[in-house]
């Protein structure tokens, strides 16, 4: 055995984000780490790469039980990673990359000869080539992946984790990937791969943990199970019906037609779209996060002006128009980031709750602010959704984060308007206010409303939605009406299988 | 007893860091003083006697703080907008030295002049501002870097057409470049024995209307959200450009306005470096810090920081010590409020009363 | 014909002598931005340093070694002390660095008046300027020997602190370790390399180079400290290092540029031009060229994404 973590125990404020977790590893094999997001996944990653601290429970490896907080200690030890989100000097070489801090030098001179021959005999150690010349940033995606694994290499380490490595590859640089993973495997490393696709576990991983909630629920050795029972376990819980009373779904509130976005390196992050959503009814996006779902929003709601295709909201043809305009025309929209997009942390309650009806009749007069009318609104919003401060004049960066989500939603969701994107609306709140604010999301469905939903949280798309679309890597794969796919089946969809009714 | 300190200081909360800053900012001083071989006592004493005890004080600490309220708000805006541009100094040029034209050339009855001289100041400064915030929009250049550079430009134009063009070489003062005198349109003392001026009274006024801008109204909030968080107000359909734009006018203007008042206010003409040599401008920018860019907040921060420079050149007349330890103070100040020592103190003591 | 030569190579002269106090200043903000720390205090390093370095010539009685070490070591405290502000405490370097460049002004000339009981000019015959340095080559070109007329051993030292510098950041493994640090933080912080104390070494390094412009205002060309010596300098010096896209050679060619426009600017003062106009040469320059490079910028980046997407279709 040449890893070991026992009763990892990690929380961030209220949540836990491992509960008493356990996992080993023995030399050269491919342990994988399976489950939803927010499982607790990365956290145990992060956890033994050194980047965050556990609260309680050890780690041993090699025999020795070790403790360490950076990411060069963990280096040190022999555990290296290959992050999702690559950790590359992107105007330096392949060679400049790989030798970073274990640098060959002659009297502190950087001896670009000698570290560019080490380079290339790693390669030809692993059978793993990529040229030690070549800058970076010139690469594509894959072989940057290359450059991170063969940094790994170069540091020596036994331990390799990867962390959703397939989440930015093409299929054939997947093939490839996994190709490689083997190998490292049968020459003595021993892996940990975290992801989402079961069709990359079932072929290489020898093990297989399954988390949930922070917590594993699951060890199996591959040949005992199959992706159905994986997914099984990893979605786990059960599902409350909501009811959806029967409206009147009449005209369509949003149109896409055919919508492309591809970045100047021609990866397509979306890639054809389109959909449609009615008044009256919620839509739901499902799909794993980073399957283009982002994209998606930023075009709907003008954060984006740069696409192939159209959009029609309400009629009207917004399609590459600001977020002004998209506003004026219907729309509101609850953000998928609470501090990126969604608020200004050094500004009150009250000015967070106005953002987007600053201009509004309702709240100003001949251009100034009705501000009792905006606070006591405000003060309202914040009994109804029971957040938690001292009141409209708080700063919102003293509010905890599930708190901050109930007053953006609020505001988004609290308007008389006919077309809404919800993305995560109910990120991060209690149970009980999130129950809340999902009859309000029906309750605004009912009066005529059309809803976009997306979530990462599967139980709330089935639960709300009326119809879903899923995508998968930029495109829509498959459209459902509610009830016609259970949690089980969607979830092979979302990533990337077929489900069994098809 | 414990928990009247800890409501006392929950109440007046807002007050304890400015104050404590301008404590430690004293502190500094009064150090700097004592190694240089002055009474440090007798030197702060001095420097808030001076500035603020008696009534003549008052009246040179009103008078001086009226240009670095004009700078203040000036900055307030830009900085609160999201925007650190360094022009008030520049736009206080532009402003003064078109002051100083119009005043003399304009027709009509005196107090029309006056008004027509404030209004044409402020479109002068206004758009320098925009000229320099076209110029870093535009071209993608540091807007820091650009407006300094306006600022040694328009010190320089108004010296080449104070030396060369408006020159009037029978001025009082022989010694200094200056304009021709303006004769009746002028903003008087507000109490003929003292020098404060109904600049002073425009300055509040900007004040309030600043306020009320930035407070009150659907543009104000724009400009504040901007300022806090661009990406929010970018979500909320707030245009960056003309929010920007707008703000940054404004800014101008009121830099502008604050040229205008001084020339019309205090000296009457317009006299070689007449705003650069006092410093109104970097005042004005630590004011605008040291209130958090909150509009009543500069307001006191002007008046404290003009009273310790009035109070430096009455240390500097009574004891030998140099005004420039005003500077030096001021300085101090900035960088407490900037590195944040005053909170991280409070933070510290916090932990240690833990423990 | 012979006049104009003198007229060109004192020009040239100029230019080389105006030069060098910007691009020290340019190579301090250049090493700062490679490891991703901004420096905007270069202004007022600039001024402690002129102001030490002629207060110790004048209590030593025209020590220039000791003067030059004393400017030296001011500026670098007080980069070293800016440097703990703005990577320690998170202070805000533009604000930190602006307060550094008043605070300095204030300083200077309270310290003037406490020690030579006078503010503006501080001048005086017991003080000894760096020594200028005839070319070796004087004998047989005299010619070309006046176009390094009155260089003194800082202003040669300066260019060989671009090479210096160049060779340091890009072929020694700790030009390396700064290089990848504005590259991308993060990284290098996950490889083992400490950035705090790079950034703070860094910065403490740009103090020196500050401090050695600074003297050369101060004991360059003349022996005298006025108020306002630095008269931008250091922020013309920023903008030549953006020019320069930090480059160390780059960022000397772009000083020389700037250098041009002072010598010309005060060529231009003997001719009828006011004063006032050529005085605000330098500046309006560095307007120009922030514009100018931003065009070029823009259009070369425009050239990389058609070339993109040409390679693309190829590849399609």
């Amino acid at each position: 055995m040449i890893l070991q973590m026992n009763n990892i125990v990690k929380t961030y404020g209220n949540v836990l984000a491992n509960n008493n977790v356990s996992l080993y590893l023995n030399q050269g094999e491919i342990l994988s780490i399976v489950g939803e997001n927010g499982a607790g996944k990365s956290t145990i990653m992060k956890i033994l790469y050194g980047l965050e601290k556990p609260d309680e429970g050890e780690i041993i490896v090699k025999g020795k039980k070790v403790s360490f907080h950076s990411s060069a200690a963990a280096m040190k030890l022999g555990i290296g990673m290959v992050q999702q989100h690559f950790m590359l000097f992107d105007s330096l070489t392949v060679a400049e990359n790989i030798v970073y801090n274990r640098e060959k030098s002659k009297f502190g001179f950087y001896d670009k000869l000698e570290n560019e021959k080490a380079v290339q005999q790693l390669c030809q150690q692993y059978g793993l080539f990529v040229d030690p010349k070549a800058i970076v940033s010139d690469l594509p995606v894959g072989m940057q992946q290359r450059v991170e694994i063969l940094k790994t290499l170069y540091q020596n380490s036994d331990i390799i984790i990867f962390d959703e490595p397939s989440a930015v590859l093409t299929p054939l640089e997947v093939e490839e990937l996994l190709a490689t993973i083997k190998k490292l495997a049968q020459s003595g490393k021993s892996i940990i791969l975290i992801t989402h696709k079961l069709n990359e576990v079932m072929s290489v991983a020898d093990r297989i943990v399954v988390m949930r909630a922070g917590e594993v629920v699951a060890t199996l050795n591959k040949n005992d199970t199959n992706q159905q029972e994986l997914s099984m376990l990893m979605i786990g819980r059960r599902i409350v019906e909501l009811e959806l009373p029967e409206v009147n779904v009449t005209d369509e509130v949003l149109k896409v037609s055919n919508l492309t976005v591809g970045n100047i390196y021609g990866k397509k992050s979306l890639d054809n779209v389109s959909l449609s959503v009615c008044k009256g009814e919620i839509v739901g996006i499902a799909g794993v996060s980073g399957n283009g779902q982002s994209d998606l929003i930023k075009c709907i709601s003008g954060l984006n002006q740069n696409y192939q295709g159209t959009i029609l909201i309400n009629g009207k043809d917004v399609s590459n128009k600001s977020v002004n305009a998209i506003r004026k025309a219907g729309e509101t929209h609850i953000p998928e980031d609470r501090y990126y997009w969604g608020s200004a942390k050094g500004a009150t309650l009250s000015d967070n709750y106005l953002m987007g009806q600053h201009e509004s009749d309702e709240y100003t007069k001949y251009g100034f602010l009705k501000k009792s009318k905006i606070d006591e609104k405000t003060r309202e919003i914040i009994k109804q959704y029971q957040v938690k401060s001292s009141g409209e004049n708080q700063t919102i960066s003293e509010l905890s984060g599930g708190n901050a989500q109930k007053l953006i939603t609020a505001r988004e969701i609290e308007r008389d308007n006919d077309f809404t994107i919800a993305c995560e609306p109910t990120r991060g709140i209690d149970i009980g206010a999130m129950e809340f604010v999902q009859r309000r999301l029906i309750e605004k469905r009912n009066k005529g409303c059309g809803i976009l939903l997306v979530s990462s949280e599967l139980t709330e798309i089935l639960n709300l939605s009326d119809r879903i679309y899923v995508m998968f890597e930029g495109r829509i794969t498959a459209q459902y009406k509610r009830g016609e796919i259970d949690a089980y089946n969607i979830g092979l969809m979302m990533l990337g299988g077929k489900s069994n009714e098809n | 007893m414990k928990t009247k300190i800890s409501k006392f200081l929950s109440n007046y909360k807002g007050l304890i860091s400015p104050l404590t800053t301008i404590a430690i900012g004293l502190f500094v001083g009064g150090l700097i003083m004592f190694v240089t071989g002055y009474n440090p006592i007798e030197g702060i004493l001095g420097l808030i006697r001076g500035g603020f005890l008696t009534k003549y004080a008052i009246a040179a600490t009103l008078t001086r703080a009226t240009p670095v309220i004009f700078a203040g708000l000036s900055a307030a805006i830009a900085w609160g907008s999201g925007y650190s541009s360094m022009g008030a100094q520049g736009q206080m040029i532009i402003g003064a030295i078109t002051a100083a034209y119009v005043a003399v050339v304009a027709p009509g009855p005196d107090w029309f002049v006056v008004i027509i001289t404030l209004l044409a100041a402020m479109l002068a400064g206004g758009i320098y501002s925009l000229l320099s915030a076209y110029v870093s929009a535009k071209y993608n250049a540091y807007l820091l870097i650009i407006t300094l550079m306006f600022n040694y430009v328009a010190d320089y134009f108004a010296s080449y057409l104070t030396n060369y063009v408006l020159l009037d070489p029978f001025g009082v003062d022989k010694l200094a470049i200056q304009t021709q005198k303006i004769e009746g349109a002028i903003l008087p003392r507000i109490i003929a024995k003292y020098t404060v001026h109904y600049g002073f009274i425009i300055a509040l006024i900007c004040v309030v209307l600043v306020y009320i801008l930035i407070n009150k109204t659907s543009f104000g909030y724009k400009m504040r959200m901007s300022g806090l968080n661009s990406n929010f107000a970018q979500y909320g359909g707030i245009k960056a450009k003309k929010t920007m734009y707008i703000s940054l006018f404004i800014s101008g203007c009121i830099a502008g306005l604050g040229g205008a008042c001084e020339v019309l206010g205090t000296k009457y003409r317009y006299i070689d470096t007449m705003i650069t040599s006092p410093g109104y401008s970097w005042s004005g920018i630590t004011a605008s810090l040291m209130g958090n860019y909150n509009i009543i907040g500069v307001l006191f921060s002007s008046i404290f920081l003009a009273g310790i420079t009035v109070g430096g050149s009455s240390i500097e007349l009574l004891l030998g010590i140099p005004s420039e330890l005003t500077q030096i103070i001021q300085g101090v100040i900035t960088i407490l409020v900037t590195a944040k020592l005053v909170i991280g103190f409070k933070k510290t003591s916090k932990g240690g009363k833990r423990k | 014909m012979n006049f104009q030569w003198s007229y060109i190579s004192a020009i040239i002269a100029s230019t080389l002598r105006t030069c060098s106090p910007i691009l020290l200043c340019a190579l301090a903000a250049a090493i700062c931005a490679k490891s991703n720390v901004f420096n905007i205090a270069m202004e007022g390093c600039l001024t402690i340093s002129a102001f030490f370095a002629i207060l110790a010539n004048f209590y030593s009685g025209g020590n220039v070694l000791l003067a030059v070490i004393s400017g030296v070591v001011s500026s670098m405290v007080v980069c070293f002390i800016l440097s703990l502000l703005i990577v320690k405490l998170k202070a805000s370097p533009v604000v930190s660095g602006m307060a550094v460049n008043t605070l300095s002004n204030g300083l200077t000339i309270y310290l003037m008046f406490v020690f030579f009981k006078k503010k503006g000019l501080i001048v005086d015959p017991i003080m000894k300027g760096l020594s200028k340095i005839t070319p070796f080559f004087a004998d047989y070109f005299p010619e070309l020997a006046q176009c390094f007329y009155g260089l003194t051993i800082v202003d040669y030292l300066s260019w060989i602190i671009a090479i210096a510098m160049y060779i340091l950041l890009y072929k020694t493994v700790v030009g390396f370790h700064i290089r990848s640090i504005g590259i991308n933080e993060n990284a290098a912080k996950s490889l083992g390399i400490n950035v705090d104390r790079y950034k703070i070494t860094v910065m403490t390094l740009s103090g020196i180079l500050c401090g050695l412009a600074g003297v050369l205002l101060s004991m360059g060309s003349v022996t005298l400290f006025i108020q306002g010596i630095s008269s931008g300098k250091g922020y013309i010096a920023m903008t030549a290092n953006n020019l320069g896209a930090s480059n160390p050679l780059a960022v000397s060619l772009a000083s020389l540029f700037f250098g041009v426009c002072q010598a010309v600017g005060s060529f231009l003062q003997q001719t009828s031009l006011k004063g006032q106009i050529t005085g605000s040469i330098p500046y309006v320059m560095t307007i120009i060229a922030s514009i100018a490079s931003s065009i070029w910028l823009q259009k070369r980046k425009e050239r990389k994404v058609k070339e993109a997407l040409e390679g693309q279709k190829k590849n399609d």
